[in-house]
């Protein structure tokens, strides 16, 4: 080994205490970032755990499937698992109590795909041949049709048609009276298994069907999973699959196979796909505190070198004289920074991952089921990226860390040593400690003084350190701030606890219920079913998503709506709080109870998504303050309210 | 070199060893100006063609004697000629010396080690800076006594500077300097 290497281990060894230190700091600045970008990736990991148990394992199902067609797909490379289903119809179950779901629908799959679609057998086993079947547990607690295992089922399997003899598929609702059951076939099953509900992909809320599963028959409807290779290439794997030219155009054009479906809730996670805003919001998030932490870490551990580096200054001249060239001793430095590196990062890695999973352990005890639904809490993902990331931003940190420090004992020249002149060159020039340092701190003020003017460099980087603290205190914090904000755009605190309406009930009920003992706060909201009309349509802002009404009034003789063929309105909610309520709302937004007598609140604030994903937020109505609202209310009889508006 | 203290002696070693550099003029060593080279051109011209003694030794206190000797070579990614170590060691009267650490030897030796390690690299010309300044009469005749030798078995160049005249007489050429000339 170079000899200067075999140095910097020797008076590594020998430094200890500043040896230990520097390396804390390495270690802390690697854990951080570790835990960090480990906490991106378990989260990302729970919610594709969450969508493989809602959907499945699978990137794509197509339907209706020839026989002949399975083969190109097992040999296609860019597929990694085939997986086929078979729908073979419908039957009628005898005695269901649920008008809507009069059928029972038969599949048949093996136990793989079984497993892979996360069913959940809850008692009983997979069945082994074409006789024996799983039933749902919904058959039971949604259809009141009490099956156990053992008891035997005999039906009539058919495709079900409209009376003029047209298809009809899972997702069209039951249609009583309108629809039948064709090309019946004889079947009798034992069943040998109970599993939970079907997942809301395979059984739709409508689907008029409950699941029930048996295996190896291969009549029917047949249907291919399919899960990708290399998922983040669905855009170009997925049409190829499909015989399209493009991703963006699938809608669009002719396809080979018409009915198919992504898993779009396991792309979004697995590859960010559909340019989910929560995904780019988490990853901005990461690498602001990554970033954070980098810049925090590089002055800490800058620091540290400094201060091993002017110890070492001496020797470093030593080595000058005998005749070290500058690269030599800047090399060695740096070498030397890397070398606590090597102990540092692996380290560091270890510590941030276990903190992680100490916190995400603590997290799911406090909250983990109330997290998502289908899963026990956020899954520790330990995988190669982050460490990776950690390794390459560690080295860069304690690269650009020492770098200073290696220019520094690298400007040392033989004179240096010859002259023994220290790090502090005192110039000559005079200097005048300012009055108030003297009268407040006497004399050891006016040392301390002198002593930080004389060594600029010293204070410098305390000043500095102290700088950067605040900066993140006031940058974190202010961050979290805007979190907690956005977060509560998504979920709206309700801050009540029981809710009761109360339709065409009278005052006194309304009374009775609110002056109940145990209620400790409440309040009325009176809503009216019916809009007012707006007609001035030049008071209305385009916004996203916004419906404009025809107009028209409710004819209770005749039992419909009748057109005015006056053209377009726009729509306003009305809405009454108990008088209260209202004061205490008009506080809450900053206006004077007594101001608004006699007038209203008009609630202005809209919040929606643009076109890209984009939050935005924008105002429904151009009223101003004081202006008067006019448009029309209430049924036949047409009268015009006039309000006036206060803006929120 | 006999002088004085503040005569300058010091500094035209330093600028003829490539270690100071001068403020005008020119240090031609084989027709070469010197100071016309980079940094690291002018460390590396140094530890082949210069030997430095100080009066501090100026060893490195971590390595240990046969470390310290052989690191002029050692930075130079040379190999060490094994025989010439060890025969310089005997010269020099360091072998039960040679894993011991600087602070574990006396003045003399630690300034025989200095001497060691000038001599290892066969330089063009050894620059000796009052080598004696820190040691006592019976340890300074022995370091001039050494490098007596090592002029008369290796034909070694010494520049040496000194203002004890005694050391001074032993000198093939004595030069003196008043008030930064020579005279």
């Amino acid at each position: 080994m170079d000899i200067l290497k075999q140095l910097s281990i020797k008076s590594l060894k020998l430094n200890k205490k500043r040896t230990v230190s520097t390396v804390i700091g390495i270690i802390l600045s690697c854990s951080l970032i570790c835990a960090v970008a480990t906490m991106v990736t378990s989260f990302q990991a729970t919610l594709v755990e969450n969508a493989i148990n809602e959907t499945g394992y699978y990137h794509l199902k197509i339907s209706d499937v020839p026989k002949e067609d399975v083969k190109s797909f097992e040999n296609n490379k860019q597929i990694k698992d085939v997986f086929t289903a078979h729908e073979i119809g419908y039957g009628k179950l005898e005695n269901g109590k649920n008008e809507n779901k009069p059928y029972l629908k038969l599949y048949s799959m093996d136990k793989t795909l079984f497993e892979y679609l996360k069913f959940h057998l809850t008692e009983g086993s997979f069945p082994t041949n074409e006789n024996e079947i799983i039933v749902s547990k919904h058959i039971i607690e949604n259809g009141g049709v009490d099956y156990k295992i053992g008891d035997k089922i005999c039906i009539d399997i058919g495709s079900r048609k409209t009376k003029d003899g047209e298809d009809l598929y899972f997702s069209n609702s039951y249609q009583e009276g309108e629809e039948e059951l064709a090309n019946t076939k004889f079947h009798e099953f034992t069943v040998v298994g109970i599993m939970e509900r079907a997942n809301y992909d395979f059984e739709a809320y409508r689907d008029p069907g409950y699941t029930i599963i048996t295996t190896n028959e291969n009549s029917g409807k047949r249907d291919i999973y399919l899960s990708l290779k290399n998922p983040s290439k669905y855009k170009i794997v997925i049409p190829e699959i499909l015989g399209a030219s493009d991703y963006n155009h699938i809608q669009e054009e002719e396809l080979k196979y018409e009915n198919f479906d992504l898993n779009k809730e396991l792309l979004r996670w697995e590859v960010f796909a559909f340019s989910d805003s929560t995904v780019t919001m988490l990853y901005t998030m990461a690498g602001v505190v990554i970033f954070i932490i980098l810049f925090t870490s590089i002055f800490c551990i800058r620091n540290s070198f400094a201060i091993a580096t002017t110890e070492k200054m001496k020797m470093y001249g030593m080595l000058a004289s005998v005749g070290a060239t500058k690269k030599q001793i800047r090399k060695n430095v740096i070498f030397e920074s890397l070398l606590l590196g090597i102990v540092g990062i692996p380290v560091g890695i270890l510590s941030g991952i276990f903190a992680v999973f100490v916190l995400i352990k603590i997290v799911n005890q406090i909250l983990g089921e109330f997290l998502l639904s289908h899963v026990d809490g956020i899954v520790v993902d330990i995988s190669i990226v982050p460490i990776i990331l950690t390794i390459v931003l560690g080295v860069i940190t304690i690269y650009l860390s020492a770098l200073s420090s290696a220019r520094r004992a690298s400007k040392v020249t033989p004179m240096d040593l010859v002259r023994n002149s220290n790090e502090i060159k005192i110039k000559g020039k005079k200097l005048r400690t300012p009055k108030i340092i003297e009268k407040c701190f006497k004399i050891g003020g006016e040392l301390a003084y002198k002593n930080l003017k004389r060594s600029k460099k010293k204070y410098r980087t305390t000043v500095i350190s102290l700088a950067v603290s605040i900066f993140i205190f006031i940058t974190m914090n202010s961050f979290l701030a805007n979190m907690f904000d956005f977060s509560s755009n998504y979920y709206e605190d309700y801050d009540y606890n029981v809710r009761v309406y109360c339709r065409g009930e009278t005052k006194e009920t309304v009374d009775k219920i609110t002056n109940l003992n145990y209620i400790d706060e409440s309040f009325v909201l009176y809503e009216n079913q019916d809009y007012m009309k707006i007609k001035d349509l030049s008071k209305i802002n385009e916004i996203p998503y916004m419906e404009l009404l025809e107009d028209a009034y409710y004819d209770e003789e005749m039992g419909e709506y009748i057109e005015t063929g006056e053209g377009k309105v726009a729509k306003l909610q009305i809405v009454a709080l108990d008088n209260e309520t209202f004061q205490k709302y008009a506080k809450k937004i900053g206006v004077k109870g007594n101001k608004i007598k006699n007038m209203g609140i008009l609630c202005d604030h809209y919040l929606c998504y643009d076109n890209t994903g984009k939050q935005i937020e924008m105002r429904r109505y151009k009223y101003e303050v004081g202006e008067t609202i006019s448009g029309k209310m209430g049924g036949k009889e047409i009268r015009n309210s006039s309000w006036k508006s206060n803006r929120y | 070199m006999l002088a004085h203290r503040g005569s300058g002696k010091s500094t035209l070693l330093h600028l003829i060893g490539g270690v100071d550099r001068p403020s005008s003029g020119k240090v031609l060593i084989d027709g070469k100006d010197i100071y016309q080279l980079t940094d690291d051109e002018l460390a590396i011209f140094r530890r082949r063609q210069v030997g430095l003694i100080y009066q501090f030794y100026n060893l490195i206190p971590i390595l240990n004697v046969e470390e310290n000797i052989t690191l002029p070579l050692k930075l130079d990614h040379r190999e060490v000629d094994q025989g010439k170590l060890n025969e310089l060691i005997k010269l020099l009267g360091l072998e039960n010396r040679k894993t011991h650490l600087p602070n574990e030897l006396s003045g003399g030796q630690q300034q025989r080690t200095s001497i060691a390690r000038s001599l290892i690299t066969s330089p063009a010309i050894i620059l000796a800076d009052e080598p004696t300044g820190n040691l006592d009469s019976k340890a300074s005749d022995e370091i001039v006594e050494l490098l007596k030798k090592s002029n008369q078995e290796y034909g070694q160049t010494i520049l040496m500077i000194t203002h004890n005249m005694e050391i001074a007489k032993v000198a093939d050429r004595i030069l003196k300097i008043e008030d930064g000339r020579l005279v």
